[in-house]
């Protein structure tokens, strides 16, 4: 039978439409539930950032801060000896940090992803616990470790190998970086792991079946394809570590102070907000970029090996 | 009584740039046992979610007992569904999975055990209220699944592959006792399956879908012997096919010009002289035998296969691409004992074995 | 254990030894503070020289001390509330709906992990200034909020993925609304999931330094309040018991929240696996 019945048929009222819309859309109610979390992040987030980013062009004239555009601010940035050379610092700190703490956690997360077989949790879970525990503790424990009558030198002392406390420990680039590569070691392992651990055993055994042997196979399997977490991982400390400001503040001294220290000292001590402003953004422009740069060149050299 | 209960109304559905439902239209009748059957991918998922209501329709407009149903929420359409998961909620226990839907009918606490205790009796589950849902085998669970949708008294129930996910054995028992259980119930049931035994045994009427679009909706008789094109005549049991041109045309009857089988006359209308046409014969309607008979055609056997209650054989006739299918029944003790290949044999079938199809 | 063990017992035992050197490397620096924090002395020095608690009964009275204390765990108890209540329908979202341009809305909530914690710090207080909203320990929340949204949604989003998406279905199927969905089936599931979300972002806040520094205007929270205490040096014997105290207190929370976790996914998975 045809539509013959049409007549009787209740069809929706036009009341109904917007909201059959709504249910219609999955998009639109993905959106919404999403909303609160965006506007949070818009508002405390990006547009925060947007603000620092004008602010940079701004000045500020004794206790007024003026609107007028300028670049003075970039011009000082750069134009200083020593924001550039603490930009070096910073960045040739953060590179050893990355290369340090990546090499470091990479037989970790290898190990826990290929040897532990039943207690995997509890490797994990021991792993991460430093992960969540107080940065700033962490930190601190290398101060009294490294200090000047700290545990390093008191305990040598009272060890009799050595008679004067070792004053290289404490105040320098070195405590800055051993401090950052124990502070962000579990940043290093989690991706590296979750990389290994997706692996498909399966490739490794028809590598072992066509003759490879451990070596090789480490070098033309299990490596490239935990490339992405060793990456990941890498980003993952390279540009925070940048930007750190507890560790040189406390065991850096002055020939450990980082580009951060300089950004706070303009928000606090010194009052110069635009300057502070430039210098951030100049450097986590230049972070940006050298990792941009860094990972696409790595990405093609991985390309070529493979 | 042609009624249609649910009316899918020229329903088309897109994912960004697959047509997954491509202009459905389909009239399901009240307290009939209507089955969904194509291949893997051609849109019998999609169409039940549509029908409900997990998903919209692109287009079309889909009736519920006349209701437009279309904008309706899952939750307020008469429907329910068995999911192919069978997504039994894995925090509660069978009773409380059954009285899932039962909470807002607000019934007292002695008439919704009732309830549930009756449907965990339909299902032959009695005693097991309490136990977890980890606890149950996939028959069990497939039986709990359908128990909390009918424990609502639907008007439809939605069945997605339901017997997809058990062995054999389990599956035909359960095709028995879900037809049963349909009969008894009286519930129009939406059946999804790609097994088209499972849909031919259980039917009333079967809807053949391929590529989103609906081919053909008719009882498992009529699309066995009456296919309306090649597609349903293929995906349904085993079909041979010889091409042909009409050549003559007299009240319901045709004569086709059938190449190296010869002229053949067959009840047909619709067809105008000289067209092409398929000629499609089932391999059971066709008879073999050793001596020459009138209007049959030689061939060589050229494979042979024993299935116990019937042979396979495959002919080759002179002049044809592909080999002639053919299936005996062993009636005889020895059957068609001795032909195993290179024998010639003579070929013939009845006019109405013949399936008459457009190319 | 098996033959892949014996086949290269030496290689294996060699990174088991360096496994363990690595977990030494991450535990030892940390295990000085309450190894000195039980010393009898002003200074933080070897030999050791007696066990004391003083430190502690110093920390336990110091008013200072208790009402950082206070602050934190009213931010941290905050942000944490806030930061998972808002991820629960975000990470429904991205893991239940397609979205065009998901991936740039995870970017962006993700953004927090990549920026340095000075810039997110300024950057709020230049806005925070700008609108003229004074500083206090709400400004400290929403700073904090910022840095635990990801954490929540990473939590959130990796338990949603692993329970079945018909389970919501079959709810709404059932004639529960969407609302009541979510308390009889979705929230039951990724309970697991939220609590440990709620334990991890109260982490993320508690401890967190920076942001609070800038943040924070003349409320100390416990972080700022250490921070303020190291430069005297008789008070580091206090500040080595105050920081045992916390390092306790937050691994034992962490195991907590990871045991919750870990165990709801299992839980959560064992079910879904069909016939
Ligand atoms: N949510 C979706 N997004 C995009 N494409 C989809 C979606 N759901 C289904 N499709 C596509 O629509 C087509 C029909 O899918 P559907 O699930 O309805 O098939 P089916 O007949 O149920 O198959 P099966 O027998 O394998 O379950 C397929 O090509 C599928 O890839
Ligand atoms: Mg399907």
């Amino acid at each position: 039978m045809a539509v013959g019945s049409a007549g009787e048929r209740q069809t929706p009222g036009i009341a109904a439409w917007p909201r059959m819309l709504y249910r219609r859309s999955e998009t639109l109610r993905g959106y919404t539930l999403l909303s609160p979390t965006m506007v949070i992040m818009l508002l405390a987030l990006a547009a925060p950032m947007a603000l620092l980013a004008l602010y940079s062009f701004w000045s500020q004239e004794g206790y007024v801060l003026s609107t007028h555009f300028t670049l003075d601010q970039y011009g000082t940035t750069f134009g200083r000896d020593t924001y550039r050379a603490l930009f070096y610092r910073s960045i040739a700190i953060s590179s050893v940090v990355t290369l340090v703490t990546v090499l470091l956690a990479y037989p970790m997360a290898y190990f826990v992803a290929f040897r532990v077989q039943k207690s995997k949790f509890l490797w994990l879970i021991l792993l991460t616990i430093p992960f969540w525990t107080s940065y700033l503790l962490r930190v601190f424990a290398w101060k009294i470790i490294l200090g000047y009558d700290g545990v390093i030198n008191s305990g040598l002392m009272s060890l009799g190998i050595i008679h004067e406390p070792l004053e290289f420990l404490l105040y320098n680039p070195f405590a800055v970086v051993i401090t950052l590569a124990h502070a962000w070691a579990a940043f290093a392992i989690l991706p590296i792991y979750v990389s290994l651990e997706k692996i498909d055993r399966s490739l490794l055994e028809a590598a072992a079946d066509l003759g490879d042997g451990a070596i090789r196979r480490f070098f033309r399997i299990t490596l490239p394809l935990s490339l992405p977490g060793v990456i990941g991982a890498a980003v993952l400390i390279f540009v925070p570590t940048t930007g750190d400001y507890v560790s040189p503040a406390l065991v850096g001294g002055s020939e450990g102070v980082m580009i951060a220290n300089i950004i706070e000292v303009q928000f606090t001590k010194v009052g110069d907000w635009p300057l502070g402003a430039a210098v951030a953004i100049a450097s986590m422009a230049a972070v940006g970029i050298i990792t941009l740069l860094t990972v696409q060149a790595l990405r093609a050299a991985v390309a070529r090996v493979k | 009584m042609s009624e249609a209960y649910i009316h899918i109304d020229r329903v088309t559905k897109r994912f960004g740039a697959v047509t997954a439902v491509d202009a459905a239209d389909l009239k399901i009748r009240r307290g009939e046992f209507f089955s969904l059957l194509g291949p893997s991918g051609c849109g019998k998922t999609t169409l039940l979610r549509m029908i409900a209501g997990f998903d919209f329709p692109t287009d079309g407009e889909i009736f519920i007992d006349n209701n437009a149903v279309t904008a309706i929420p899952p939750n307020r359409r008469p429907s329910n569904m068995v999911f192919q998961s069978y997504a039994i909620f894995p925090h509660l226990n069978v009773f409380d999975n059954i009285a899932y839907g039962l909470r807002k009918l607000r019934l007292p606490r002695a008439e919704l055990t009732a309830r549930v205790e009756e449907a965990l009796a339909m299902i032959k589950l009695s005693g097991f209220g309490m136990r977890r849902a980890d606890e149950l085998s996939g028959g069990q669970r497939q039986r709990v699944a359908l128990a909390r949708a009918l424990v609502r008294r639907p008007k439809v129930l939605l069945l997605d592959e339901p017997l997809g996910a058990l062995d054999k054995r389990l599956r035909e028992a359960m095709q028995i006792e879900l037809r049963q259980l349909q009969k008894n119930v009286g519930i129009t049931f939406v059946f999804v399956t790609h097994d088209q035994e499972e849909a031919l045994s259980m039917s009333d009427r079967i809807a053949v879908m391929s590529n989103g679009k609906v081919l053909q909706v008719a009882e498992p008789r009529t699309l066995y012997e009456q296919p309306n094109c090649r597609e349903v005549a293929d995906f349904i049991g085993t079909m041979n096919f010889f091409e042909g041109t009409v050549s003559g045309v007299q009240n319901g009857r045709i004569a086709i010009d059938a190449g190296p089988l010869g002229t053949l006359q067959a009840t047909a209308d619709s067809f105008a002289s000289g067209a092409s046409v398929l000629i499609a014969v089932r391999p059971e309607k066709i008879s073999l035998s050793l001596a020459k008979i009138d209007s049959s055609v030689a061939g060589k056997i050229s494979a042979s296969a024993y299935l116990g209650e019937r042979s396979h054989f495959n002919v080759i006739v002179e002049g044809l691409q592909e080999p002639v299918s053919v299936a005996t029944q062993n009636v005889g003790r020895m059957g068609s004992a001795g032909l195993s290949g290179g024998e010639t044999v003579y070929l013939s079938w009845p006019a109405e074995a013949m399936v008459i199809l457009p190319i | 254990m098996s033959a892949r063990r014996t086949q290269r017992p030496r290689k294996g035992r060699g990174l088991l030894a360096y496994a363990i050197l690595y977990l030494a490397f991450l535990y030892v620096p940390v295990m000085f503070l309450p190894l000195f924090s039980f010393n009898n002395s002003m200074f933080i020095a070897f030999p050791l020289s007696g066990f004391t608690t003083q430190w502690y009964a110093q920390v336990w009275v110091d008013s200072a001390v208790q009402q950082a204390l206070w602050n934190s765990l009213k931010v941290g108890i905050t942000a944490a509330l806030v930061s998972t209540i808002l991820a629960v329908p975000a990470a429904k979202a991205l893991t239940r709906y397609r979205l065009p341009g998901d991936a740039s809305i995870l970017g962006l909530i993700s953004l927090s992990l990549f920026v340095p914690e000075i810039v997110l710090g300024i950057s709020l207080l230049i806005l925070l200034n700008a609108v003229a909203i004074p500083l206090s320990l709400m400004t400290v929340v929403l700073g904090h909020v910022v840095i635990c949204i990801p954490f929540a949604i990473t939590v959130l989003m990796s338990r949603m993925e692993g329970f079945d998406k018909s389970l919501e279905e079959a709810s709404l199927d059932l004639g529960e609304s969407g609302w009541m969905t979510f308390w009889r089936v979705t929230f039951p599931l990724v309970l697991p999931a939220i609590i440990s979300s709620l334990l991890l972002t109260f982490m993320v806040s508690f401890d967190d330094f920076l942001i609070a520094y800038f943040l924070a205007g003349t409320d100390a929270t416990l972080p700022i309040y250490i921070w303020g205490q190291l430069r005297f040096p008789y008070k580091l014997p206090t500040v080595l018991a105050l920081g045992a105290l916390i390092l306790m207190a937050s691994t034992v929370l962490v195991v907590f929240a990871e045991f919750v976790r870990s165990h709801g996914i299992e839980k959560g998975k064992r079910p879904m696996v069909g016939a």
